[in-house]
């Protein structure tokens, strides 16, 4: 409390803090001083006037390109290929350097498809590279930029370069495909019409160089991946085995979207699940689930979380897999986003048969998941609620009342004040489950007042009064069921009673461990 | 031995300063031959009952200060020091000082201190991991005496708090047996002293429970505890129960719904309606502290939505629900105090001063509303303690509510408020210039108006010549006057206009800034910190100044000129005069700093040389034996470098020297980071012609950033100057490019490693790599000169760059600040002009898709 005194009047400004608000002002004007400097020799010095931009491009375009654009065109539709590709060079340059690149001047100026017939020129790769690379900046631009190399018919071309025997050209193909397919499901599935799953495939069962095998790996999993529509799975199906023979790569970036390729593949029916299960996937995941790198576990949660939304057997494989004791890691990570991946993957698993849920709580996951609910972020909460519902659904009343004695009844009443129906639905579907759970043959049930002392009736009074239908009839269900007899008024803030005899907060057994007394 | 060491830990209490000095020339000798012998000694000597406690406590203190310094953490070397000393020596130690527990006078256990500083640097190491069940065993065993298990209490204690911050885990075994034996000892001990020690520490052990308190039956447990704790008869035990509940709802918010109804609410009520100030003033604390949490979960729920993002926690309101009963407790706290109040205490008056503020910026209107009808009820009141509570509610219900309602009120209550400036209470006085201050930060235009300006003035004048507590407050009204002018102005200023010509107080500050000078002088301008306000609000009038109050600042600029020459002259005899001076000549060279900054080209030109001179005389002098002096001198010279700009050449060689002594300072960080600054921006400012120093600064640069003891603040700083350095001297830079490389490549390495969620540390990373993109930037564009092309130097970098690419890929996938997308992304320009396609294969597509993301996302203007 000594502290507080700084905050009483003026105390707080005294002769420490004036030299830290000196020396703050020393810093701030030698940054702005500095940052100068450094854009000095970047051509723009930050000015509070804005130049019109026409202005602005056309010093762009006069300072960093030997050609303008009029000798531009010219010099690309001459016949001559040498000025051909003198004037591709331009074009490539004008389009890669500084910022506000001028991509619509060229297509206005109509040089797309000319670069495009320049790819089809096997005779000089040195042309074809140098318009790849023109287009490949071209497509990386917005949408309707994109649109422009499409309609000009670049695709096909462009696959065909895969089999180029030149690296760089193969491999600046590559990169304006990555931009074009990965504009949306439109391009993607074109892409994969014009049978560019093949040659990737091929591309990368030939051990390619390093930089080839990423951008190949990075293309390949984003033909695969998007909801609406996924790829059609005929389309992309054969790519499974090349995903997971990658999986074993030395480069990190390239197991990365591997897995992330995979996890797209199956993420959905059935069939999708087993083809990835039948090309031997789950080992070589589990072991990346246990991998420290972040960047790895997270698309490994997501692929064997998805292999688990199937049917009994499929989940079965990944319990027996040992994924599980590797999840009580991952429950403990540091980073929010594994947390939640985690409890999504398990609540897959809980929706699964009783020895499966047994198998959760076997594996001491439980006391992970309720922390996950009571303290993760909400995105957390809402997985890990959906994890430990699924058990009231379909677990056994001594597994229900295991997860009860874990202390669940609490952070689940908890998320009943957030402002999500959805979540509030599950959590009282799940509340509603537990107090049919414990009822006991003498009429009683502990869950009513352990509910109470949780503030969880008081909660579910006031849900009465929400807006959602579904909720409202939901909270009348369980008061009516559980509560009839009580009806407590509300007295607000009770007055303060210091003579009072004690405190008694206890909440009545099942919990395990705790303290001796 | 064992007499020698008692005569020098004796010594080292004298009063007399060479007989201090010598006896700690003895002791470190003594450490340095024989570390082990040294802390046995002491330990021994700490555990002699027969000596005076003075030299027994002496000894602890230098037992703990061989061990972990005065730092927070245990450090490495510190782990290694203790790990050097023999085996033998180490149990020896530490049976000894377990041994002196309960053995000690007072009511803080030096050797508990101790204990916890050992277990500190050994239990991380997987050893002495029965300290805390042993100490446990000792405080709950029937034998133990009343002075043991307050010791043995008070050690574990530390050691959960401490431990807590490095790793509770390493302990966590042992917090049932804690929370047993503390609660059996609070609810059974007969000593009321055991029992206040006992809450002390399950207030220390708290945070290290959290596992318990996160399960709902334990905390039930724990809870019914510390509340029934609050009912025990001792006074003492009640106060340390009630710290507990505030320690509680700070770190355990969410989980104390079921609690408060029945338990907090009632408790702290009651507290501050009792009688014992104490408890008063923990009562109020936890209704600060409370509404302190909720102000930052309504701000982070703000802050989420504006995202698009739902909350996740979100505030339960207990301040709204609590202020029927709890306001006008408060505002009749406000009254409790005393003619003759310390003004560094802090009584039940300030605690609820400082609570209605955070009530007030956390419940907002309701605050305002319920309190303004008390503050017009006591306004005149006879009894200037309800005078003082009125002003005191008025200026702390400002800040929450609708500031248009307040605007309002204030501008009606303003002049009758002034009318009050004369009060025959000093304390009244001070809390209504302090008042005036509030309003000038809060609402500078109305007090601006010319209707209220002459009066407000006038009411400033007289409370800058009354008591040092009065017109320390004035010097803060004043610079938030100042600076309020200022703006109102710069917001209304002509299309055409770019400068600040003429503002609202452009007439008064002929006789504002003649007033401070006045005060600066006054006999007593050493009490209530009136000294170094006085001087900043000097500084302030000289910053915020219109251009027609230009000769204004050249008169102050001779003066304080003329006042530096007389006390750099001075000479001073006692440790007293020696802070005296320290003080005042912060204070003159504050204000020559700001000046500087105002002065147009040609004048300062004219005084540059003087300066320069005054500025050598300072530092060299070693009358001052203050860093912050120092440091002050530092930050002048930086504004004249940067106002000379390459004129400042011909002083170069007569500062340097004391700049490069002041890098070597590394153990003094402020000092150090600005000495790292002003040689950056020497170089920067010279340009081309600092190249014959370049070597001196380099050389101290590159030290200061490998010495081990530095301040970790100064390596960003240092890897920024080489930007400065690169670029004044361009492709001259080569000649340091090899060490260079070599430290960037291992602070590259430290700037990516550590994954931490600690604030401070992202912080600090950020901080890094903004100086290690700076550093970088500096050298690509120094070596490929004016016109940006790849130059031979520039193709011989190729895996140093590689090096670079793959540390700005890996902290791409780290919290990157602002700052850091903006820097990576010039870097990625930069490399691409002048490598071309080359270095395309060297960037992961991804990476420039998520930092292309990063930048667009950024709400900063000049990172997009």
């Amino acid at each position: 409390m000594t502290d507080r005194l700084r905050d009483f009047k003026f105390k707080g400004r005294d002769s420490d803090a004036a030299r830290n608000r000196r020396r703050e002002n020393v810093v701030e004007l030698r940054r702005t001083s500095k940052n100068e400097q450094m854009m000095k020799r970047r051509n723009f010095v930050a000015t509070d006037d804005v130049k019109p931009l026409g202005e602005s491009s056309q010093n762009i375009l006069e300072e960093n390109t030997h050609m303008d654009l009029p000798q531009m065109i010219v010099a690309m539709q001459s016949p001559d290929i040498a000025t051909n590709l003198a004037g591709t060079v331009a074009c490539r340059k004008l389009l890669s350097k500084g910022h506000n690149l001028p991509i619509d001047n060229v297509i206005e100026a109509g040089l797309v498809p000319r670069l495009v017939q320049f790819l089809a020129r096997d005779d000089n790769s040195k042309l074809q590279y140098e318009a790849a690379w023109a287009l490949t900046n071209i497509a990386s631009g917005t949408s309707e930029q994109t649109t422009a190399v499409v309609e000009a018919n670049a695709l096909p071309y462009l696959i065909k370069l895969l089999s180029s025997n030149d690296e760089d050209t193969v491999e600046q193909a590559i990169w304006c495909i990555g931009n074009i397919a990965g504009d949306g499901p439109h391009y993607r599935d074109m892409s994969l019409t014009a049978g560019l799953l093949q040659p990737l495939i091929y591309l990368l069962s030939n051990s390619p160089k390093l930089s080839l095998q990423r951008n190949a790996t990075w293309v390949l999993a984003n033909l695969c991946r998007g909801k609406n529509p996924q790829p059609s799975f005929e389309a992309v199906q054969n790519a499974i085995p090349t995903f997971v023979s990658l999986l074993a790569s030395d480069d990190q970036d390239t197991v990365v979207d591997a897995v992330w390729g995979l996890s797209y593949l199956c993420d959905g029916e059935y069939r999708r699940i087993q083809a990835v299960i039948d090309a031997g996937a789950i080992a070589p995941l589990v072991t990346l689930l246990a991998s420290p790198v972040s960047q790895l576990q997270l698309p490994a949660i997501r692929c064997l979380g998805n292999l688990v939304t199937g049917d009994d057997m499929q989940t079965q494989q990944v319990v027996d897999s040992g994924a599980l004791p590797i999840f009580a890691r991952l429950l403990a990570s540091h980073k929010e986003n594994i947390r939640k991946e985690s409890c999504w993957a398990l609540s897959n698993i809980t929706a699964g048969t009783q020895p499966q849920i047994q198998a959760v709580i076997d594996h001491n996951l439980i006391p992970l998941i309720v922390k996950a609910l009571a303290d993760g972020d909400f995105r957390t909460q809402k997985e890990a609620a959906w994890a430990l519902a699924n058990i009231t659904t379909s677990g056994t009343i001594h597994q229900i009342s295991y997860i009860v004695g874990q202390g669940c009844i609490k952070p689940l009443v908890d998320l009943l004040d957030r402002d999500d129906s959805k979540i509030i639905l599950v959590c009282m579907d799940a509340i509603g489950r537990i107090l049919e759970a414990g009822k006991q043959p003498d009429g009683s049930n502990p869950v009513c007042e352990w509910l109470e002392e949780a503030g969880g009736v008081s909660l579910i009074e006031q849900l009465q009064d929400h807006e959602n239908e579904e909720i409202y009839n939901k909270a009348l269900e369980i008061l009516e069921t559980h509560f009839a007899e009580e009806d407590e008024e509300d007295t607000g803030m009770l007055v303060p009673d210091a003579s009072g005899t004690s405190f008694n907060f206890a909440t009545p057994v099942l919990a395990q461990g705790g303290f001796d007394f | 031995m064992s007499a020698e060491l008692a005569r020098a830990l004796r010594a080292s209490l004298s009063a007399d300063a060479k007989a201090r000095h010598d006896a700690s020339e003895w002791l470190e000798q003594y450490k340095q031959s024989n570390r082990g012998g040294f802390m046995r000694a002491l330990a021994l000597e700490l555990q002699n009952v027969e000596r005076n406690q003075q030299i027994r406590q002496q000894a602890g203190l230098q037992l703990k200060n061989s061990l972990t310094g005065q730092h927070d953490n245990v450090r490495d070397e510190d782990i290694q020091n203790w790990m050097m000393i023999s085996h033998e020596d180490r149990e020896a130690i530490k049976q000894a000082i377990v041994g002196t527990l309960g053995t000690e006078q007072g009511t803080t256990s030096t050797a508990a201190q101790v204990i916890a500083a050992i277990a500190l640097i050994e239990i991380p190491q997987n050893s002495w991991m029965d300290v805390v069940p042993n100490l446990l065993n000792m405080v709950g065993a029937a034998a133990a005496s009343e002075a043991q298990k307050v010791a043995g209490l008070q050690a574990v204690g530390y050691i959960t708090d401490d431990i807590t911050k490095i790793n509770p885990d390493l302990l966590t075994a042992h917090a049932n047996t804690l929370l047993t034996t503390i609660m059996r000892l609070i609810s059974e001990d007969p000593s009321a002293h055991v029992k206040k020690a006992a809450v002390a520490t399950l207030n220390n052990s708290l945070e290290f429970c959290e596992q318990n308190f996160q399960n709902e039956v334990e905390r039930n447990t724990i809870m019914s505890f510390i509340c029934n704790a609050t009912l025990q008869p001792e006074a003492d035990v009640k106060v340390a129960a009630i710290q507990c509940l505030v320690r509680i709802v700070d770190l355990y918010y969410e989980q104390v719904h079921a609690y408060m109804r029945e338990g907090l609410y009632p408790i702290t009520i009651a507290a501050i309606q009792s009688d014992n100030m104490d408890a008063v003033k923990q009562g109020i604390e936890f209704w600060t502290t409370v509404a302190d949490v909720e102000i930052e979960l309504q701000d982070a729920a703000d802050e989420a939505r504006d995202r698009g993002e739902t909350p996740e926690h979100t505030s339960k309101h207990y301040c709204q629900g609590a202020l029927e009963q709890l306001l006008p407790n408060l505002l009749k706290s406000l009254a409790v105090q005393d003619e003759d109040d310390d003004e560094d205490e802090f009584t039940v008056s300030k605690a609820a001063a400082v609570c209605l503020a955070s009530l007030s910026e956390c419940c907002g209107d309701p605050v305002f509303n319920a309190c303004v009808p008390f503050v017009e009820q006591n306004l005149a009141n006879s009894d200037w303690r309800f005078r003082d509570a009125s002003v005191l509610a008025f200026g702390n219900i400002l800040r929450g509510p609708t500031q248009e309602t307040v605007k309002a009120v204030t501008n009606q209550a303003l002049l009758p408020l002034l009318g009050f400036a004369q009060d025959p209470s000093t304390i009244v006085q001070d809390s209504l210039a302090w008042m005036l201050g509030v309003i000038c930060d809060l609402f500078p235009d109305i007090v601006l108006q010319p209707a209220v300006l002459p009066s407000v003035l006038g009411a400033m004048s007289q409370g800058l010549q009354s008591e040092p507590r009065v017109a320390v407050n004035v010097c803060h009204a004043l610079c938030f006057l100042v600076e309020g002018a200022y703006m109102v102005a710069l917001d209304n200023l002509g299309q055409h206009e770019e400068e600040v010509n003429t503002n609202a107080l452009s007439s008064s500050l002929g006789q504002i800034l003649p007033a401070l000078f006045t005060t600066i002088d006054r006999d007593d301008v050493m009490e209530s910190n009136l000294r170094s306000a006085a001087y900043e609000a000097l500084a302030a009038g000289l910053q915020f100044s219109p251009s027609d109050c230009y000769n204004l600042v050249i008169q102050a600029i001779e003066s304080v000129l003329s006042r530096l020459q007389s006390t750099v002259t001075m000479s001073v005899s006692s440790q007293d005069d020696m802070r005296q001076f320290a003080e005042v000549m912060s204070g003159l060279l504050s204000v020559l700093q700001t000046g500087i900054r105002r002065l147009g080209q040609q004048d300062l030109q004219m005084v540059a040389g003087s300066i320069v001179e005054l500025l050598v005389q300072v530092l060299s002098s070693r009358q001052y034996d203050s860093s912050s002096v120092v440091e002050d001198a530092l930050v002048t010279l930086d504004a004249l470098v940067e106002g000379c700009q390459a004129n400042f050449e011909p002083f170069v060689e007569r500062v340097k020297p004391f700049v490069l002594e002041a890098i070597r300072q590394v153990q003094h960080g402020d000092t150090c980071f600005v000495a790292v600054g002003l040689a950056g921006d020497i170089c920067r400012q010279l340009g081309e012609k600092c190249l014959p120093h370049c070597p001196d600064f380099m050389n101290e640069l590159l030290q200061a950033l490998m010495a081990s003891e530095v301040d970790r603040k100064v390596k960003p700083a240092v890897l920024s100057a080489f930007n400065d350095v690169a670029l004044a001297i361009g492709p001259n830079f080569g000649q340091f490019l090899g060490v260079v490389f070599n430290v960037l490549a291992q602070a590259s390495q430290a700037a990516v490693d550590p994954e931490d969620d600690d604030e401070d540390t992202i912080e600090f990373l950020n901080e890094l790599r903004t100086g290690l993109l700076e550093a970088y930037t500096g050298i690509v564009q120094a070596m490929a000169g004016e016109s940006m092309q790849l130059t031979p130097a520039l193709s011989e970098m190729g895996p140093q760059l590689q090096g670079l690419l793959n540390f700005m890929m890996q902290i791409a996938e780290r919290e990157m600040s602002d700052e850091v997308v903006r820097l990576s992304c010039g870097m990625i320009g930069d490399l691409s002009q002048v490598f071309g396609k080359a270095i395309g294969p060297y960037l992961a597509p991804q990476y420039l898709q998520v930092l292309n993301g990063r930048a667009i996302a950024s709400a900063d203007e000049a990172t997009r």
